[in-house]
């Protein structure tokens, strides 16, 4: 047991191994905390049969204020939040928000414009895509002779 | 109190925060905060989150804000990327005590919680009327 706690306490790499433990701790706390004010995780992308949806985390605008643009399987999104009133004028304490909001998602396919929905529910903005039916596999019939 | 993250401004949950329960992916609401001199106006982000699944409240000092969202798979629909779990928004704020409590109101739509909090009349700025002297005669 004395011999344990001499080869412990003369360890000269017990006190760097602390410290390295530390410093990951502090760089994966870091990390997830960037990862969530990035915007990394607010979307999310379901798929069906030739179709998919994407949701965008875009909270505090007005469904006129979202532009939603398909042009092939590129999706875009932009949004403008309203000018504030004067009832927000006085000393600002935080200021974290952002009144603009731009967002392009490429997508598994090319989508067609014309099919597309998209909805805005509690500052969530769900697109639906679909894509053209020329573009989906056919089914060929075979023919017995 | 001593776990403000910003002096006077910002404090931590509580409840211990967010992290507690792992059933939610843990959210820290983005937050602007201004002061005018009738009060405080808070707007936290909180995508998701409907009327019926947000909380404010004030307890002491420490004004909590809490908001849950939950899964809404499309059906039919496989998951094909992104984070699907509900998400849990909490953020805790210290206001001074000079704030009449029975006239905070809370506002949710599109997301967005707005809180006002107004300041208790004897706090508020008070205009005082400067009497010119009697005018004096030779």
């Amino acid at each position: 047991m004395l011999a344990n706690r001499l080869s412990s306490s003369l360890d000269p790499l017990k006190a760097l191994r602390a410290f390295e433990q530390q410093l990951n701790q502090q760089f994966a706390d870091w990390l997830q905390s960037a990862s969530a004010r990035s915007g990394q995780g607010d979307f999310r992308m379901w798929t069906g049969d030739g179709s998919a949806v994407v949701e965008f985390d875009l909270p505090g605008f007005t469904p006129a204020a979202i532009d939603v643009a398909v042009h092939k399987n590129l999706l875009t999104i932009a949004a403008l939040q309203e000018p504030v009133g004067t009832a927000d004028a006085g000393e600002v304490h935080l200021h974290e928000r952002s009144p603009v909001a731009r967002r392009e998602f490429r997508l598994p396919f090319d989508a067609a414009p014309e099919r597309t929905e998209a909805e805005y529910r509690d500052g969530v903005l769900r697109v639906t895509l679909h894509q053209p039916e020329a573009h989906r596999p056919a089914k060929i019939v075979v023919k017995g002779l | 109190m001593s776990n403000c993250e910003v002096q006077n401004v910002e404090c931590q949950p509580q409840s211990g925060g967010v992290e507690a329960n792992p059933t939610y992916l843990a959210s820290r609401p983005a937050v602007d905060l201004h002061e005018s001199q009738e009060g405080w106006l808070l707007r936290a982000e909180m995508p998701g989150v409907d009327e019926n699944h947000v909380e404010v409240t004030l307890e002491r000092q420490v004004l909590t804000i809490v908001g849950t969202t939950s899964v809404r798979d499309p059906a039919g629909y496989d998951r094909q990327y992104g984070e699907f779990r509900a998400r849990r928004y909490e953020r805790s704020f210290r206001v001074p005590v000079e704030i009449d409590r029975d006239r905070i109101e809370a506002e949710m739509r599109h997301g967005l919680l707005t809180v006002r909090i107004p300041k208790a009349a004897a706090a508020q700025p008070t205009r005082v009327v400067v009497k010119g002297g009697p005018v004096a005669t030779e």
